[in-house]
Parts: C-alpha cells; structure tokens; sequence
C-alpha cells in the first residue's frame, strides 16, 4: 500500500467521522430546541447527572483543595510565599481544577452510563421500536440528556469549588497553622466574579461534550456486547480530550 | 400476488434495496388487501428482515414505491411520520420492548405518544390489549426482565395492537420459543388479525408458523420473490429452491452462502 494511499483513505475516514458527529450535534441541538419536551425523562436525568454525580465530584474537589494546598504551601515558603496558598487555592480551583476535574469524573461516570445505555438500546432495537411507536429518539433519549448535563455541570463545579476551597481551608487551618479568618480573606480577596463565571461556563460546556458524546457513541454503536463496550470507551475517551482541548480554548478566550 | 380488485391496503412494487456494493432486494412486488395475511419465508440473510424494515420506514428505500389504502408513500422520509401516515404497527424479533418501563407503561407508550392520549386513558387501553392477550392486571407491574421471552413477544403483540395499526408487521415472532409458546403466540397473532380485520405481513423461516400464519406465503430467496401462493400449495410446487426450503433437505440448489 503506498503512502498516498494510506494518507488519503485516513483522511477521507477522519472527514466522514467529522460530518457524522456535525450532522448528528445539529439533530441534536435542534431537538433540545423543538417540541415536545419530555419533562419526566429530563428530571430523571437532572437526578442522574446531577444528584448522583454529587459524592465523585465532592470528594474529588475536596482531596484536590486539600493537596493543592499542601503543595502550594511547600513551593511558597521557598521564596516566602506562603500568604498566597489560599488565593492560589480559590483561583486554580474556580478557574481550572473544579471544572475539569468535575468533567473528567462526569464523564467516566455519565458519559459512560449514557453511550452503555443507549447502545444497548440499539443493539435491541429499542430505538427502533420508538420510531414504530411516533417517537423520535433525538427528542425522547438525546434531548433531555443534553439539556440536563449542560445545566448540572455547573451545579456540580459550584459546589465542587466549596468543598474543594473547604478542603484547602481544613488543611491551611489545621494542619498548616493558618489562622482562619486570615485564610478566608486570603480566600476571597483577589477572587473576581470571572474566576467563578468562567468556570461554570466551561462547566456548561463540558456538560454538553459529555452528553453529546455519550448519546453519539451510543447511538452509532457496532452490533452485540462488544459494541457496547466500544461504544462505552469511546465515549470516555472521546469527551474526556475534547474537555481537555475545549479547557484551553476557552482559557484562551476568557483571560488572554 | 393480487387478492382481489379492490384498492390493496398494502402494495409494494418494485422495491429495491442496497447497503454499500451489495444489493439485499431485487425488485420486489407484492399486494395485500384488508384481513389478509402473507408470510414471506426464507433463509438467513435472504433479505426478510431489510424488506419489513423498508416497508415500515426503518429503511430508506433506493427505488420502488410503497402505496397503503392506494396512496402512495413516499420515500425517502421520516421514519416516525411513516409510521403514522401508514398505520404501521411493528412486533420486533426480540420483543424490544423498554427495559426501564414496566409491562403496562410499555404497553401504554404507544398509545400516549402515537395516539396522543392522556395518561389514564393510555392506561385503559393498555390493560384492554393486555387483557386481550391474555395478560392479567397483576402482571402489568412486572418489568420486561422479569418474563419469559414467551411473554415478552406476547406484551410487544399488545403493545403493537395498542397503537391501532391497520398493518401490521412481524418480524419472526416465533423465533427462539418452544412449539407450544410458537403455537399460542401464532393463535394470538391470528385472532388480533381476524377480529379486527388487520393485514399481516410476517417474515419467519418457522414453516410450521408460516403454515400456521399464511393466507399466502411467499419465498425470497437471495432479495428476489422466487414463488408465491397459497399454504397447500407450498409442498407442490415445482420449483426445487421451495421444495427444499420447505421440506428442509440439506440437498439441493439452495446456496447456504449467505446464511454462513
């Protein structure tokens, strides 16, 4: 096989795969748009995406405030520094560490569940037995899985960011021998509502990366078990560089 | 394969089908009026499951044409508005009824969505179909996996009728069941189809079933309609592909190539 060869198929099956998901993120959009809604699938998904997702995300956040503190501490008092371990604490976990860190969890928690559930629902014609019963699957399966993780992502980075914050404070506090109030000061001070908003619009946006990648694996899974796992991995993977890409983009846009 | 002068429910002309390089349906014809009941048999990978999916709207067509009531369908189109226009109901090989749905919300999906009822009165109609089949109110709590794949196929028969189709399609409805299951399922099937003058279309290489199903049965072999015509004529006929098929001889000019 020639170089050309091999050059010129990669491409061709790397455009086909970008118009797939194009064609497909348009479908979706537009059912989130659309009528009709489906407002009990889209609670059940608020509760999956969100209030289950609460444990991983708070327990992630806290133990990365906790080490970021540690951390900071140990470089800063090199050259002084050890004033800065709270502001430093607020800004990398609103700005950077909540909503990745909170992105990455999601999605190998959501993203993995939704591209294993909607594959399986491939693989048993599920999805087509909607279509034979009036149902657009965009609208009944995709949509509200859209709409629920866009809108609990940055639920979940808000409350990750407390409790990562909280984690710096008990390890400033008591273990670094911080006093407190001069740690929350230190805490709020430099922090701007931009370091909050930006973070909870990258939030925003992983939450549809997530979903979006979910239901697309899913939906274009291979046939039997081995597709499903596919399809799950897939999804993982896929959302999890796109939220890593997407993080810097927006870094970019938002403070350069 | 005309049943009568009357406008067909259901014509077929024409159709073909392709996936990539390989061609799955030849041209292939057909006509159905109101109550009748044609069983199209065949083997593995002969094209059955394409052509009710084509007919049903899962499968764009390439060419062809498909008419209900006379009026012609036409294609390529949304799946979902197909199923409307056409009056299609569709009972899957697998049942493929919701897992995240009990009995009675699977039956009631239908019924609420394609017919726009409200809840309660989805709810009735649910437990009229399941009633019908022989399904009681205290199993209608019980979720897919909790049954059998017998009862399975049973509640998606219900749940097929709950959307008042005028035609319905089966896609081997009998598959994977014991004879007696295969039986009772096959003697549902009918009743739902005579007394409510529905027209069938049921692909199956169960030729017990087929006998069972048939007012006509209909062979495709390789994507091509080879034979059509009445049950009692099935074991007569002259053409050698059938006779095999039928009678399930491992010699002769039938090609396994596609079923391997």
């Amino acid at each position: 096989m020639n170089l050309f060869g091999i050059v010129g198929r990669s491409t061709i099956n790397l455009l086909q795969v970008v118009g797939r998901i194009s064609i497909f993120t348009y479908k979706a959009v537009s059912s989130c748009v659309l009528p009709p809604y489906y407002l009990k699938i889209f609670l059940k998904q608020i509760v999956e995406i969100g209030y289950y997702s609460l444990p991983v995300v708070g327990l992630t956040t806290l133990f990365s405030g906790m080490v970021l503190a540690l951390q900071s501490h140990t470089g800063f008092t090199r050259f002084s520094a050890e004033g800065a371990v709270a502001t430093v604490v607020a800004l990398s976990l609103t700005r950077e560490l909540g909503p990745v860190l909170a992105g990455l969890m999601v999605s190998g928690r959501i993203g993995a569940s939704i591209a294993a559930e909607i594959s399986t629902m491939r693989v048993t014609e599920q999805i087509d037995a909607l279509k034979t019963l009036a149902t657009d699957p965009f609208k009944y399966l995709i949509a509200p899985r859209i709409v629920a993780s866009i809108l609990c992502l940055p639920a979940l980075v808000l409350v990750g960011d407390l409790i990562g914050i909280y984690g710096g404070y008990l390890v400033g506090v008591h273990k670094l021998g911080f006093n407190a109030t001069t740690y929350l000061d230190q805490t709020t001070i430099y922090l701007q509502p931009i370091d909050i908003i930006s973070g909870l619009v990258k939030a925003a946006v992983f939450g549809f990366l997530i979903a979006l990648m979910g239901c697309y694996h899913g939906y274009h899974s291979g046939r039997g078990a081995q597709g499903v796992g596919t399809a799950t991995t897939n999804a993982v993977v896929s959302s999890s560089i796109l939220i890593l890409i997407t993080n810097y983009i927006l870094t970019e846009l938002f403070f350069v | 394969m005309s049943d009568s002068e009357e406008t067909p429910r259901l014509r077929v002309t024409e159709l073909k089908k392709s996936f990539g390089n390989k061609m799955i349906l030849h041209n292939v014809s057909f006509q159905l009026s109101k109550g009748s009941s044609l069983v199209i048999i065949g083997g593995s990978g002969s094209g059955k499951s394409v052509l009710i999916k084509c007919i049903s709207g899962l499968y764009t067509l390439d060419q062809g044409q498909i008419e209900v009531n006379g009026k012609v369908l036409n294609s390529p189109r949304n799946p979902i508005d197909a199923m409307q226009q056409r009056g299609f109901g569709f009972m899957f090989q697998n049942a493929a009824l919701f897992d995240s749905m009990n009995i009675l919300e699977n039956v009631a999906f239908g019924a609420k969505h394609a017919l726009k009822m409200n809840h309660k009165a989805a709810r009735d109609l649910a437990l009229e179909k399941l009633s019908l089949v022989g399904i009681s109110r205290r199993m209608g709590n019980l979720y897919p996996s909790d049954v059998s794949t017998g009862i399975r196929k049973v509640i998606a028969l219900a749940r097929t009728l709950a959307i008042d189709p005028q035609i319905i399609l089966f896609d081997e409805p009998t598959t994977g069941l014991d004879p007696l299951m295969s039986k009772k399922i096959d003697e549902l099937i009918l009743q739902c189809i005579r007394s409510e003058s529905l027209t069938a279309v049921t692909i199956t290489h169960d030729m017990s079933s087929a006998m069972r199903l048939g007012d006509k049965i209909a062979m495709l072999y390789n994507g091509t309609l080879i034979w059509s015509g009445k049950p009692d004529k099935l074991f007569k006929t002259d053409s050698e592909l059938v006779k095999q098929f039928a009678n399930g001889y491992l010699d002769g000019p039938f090609s396994f190539t596609n079923s391997l």
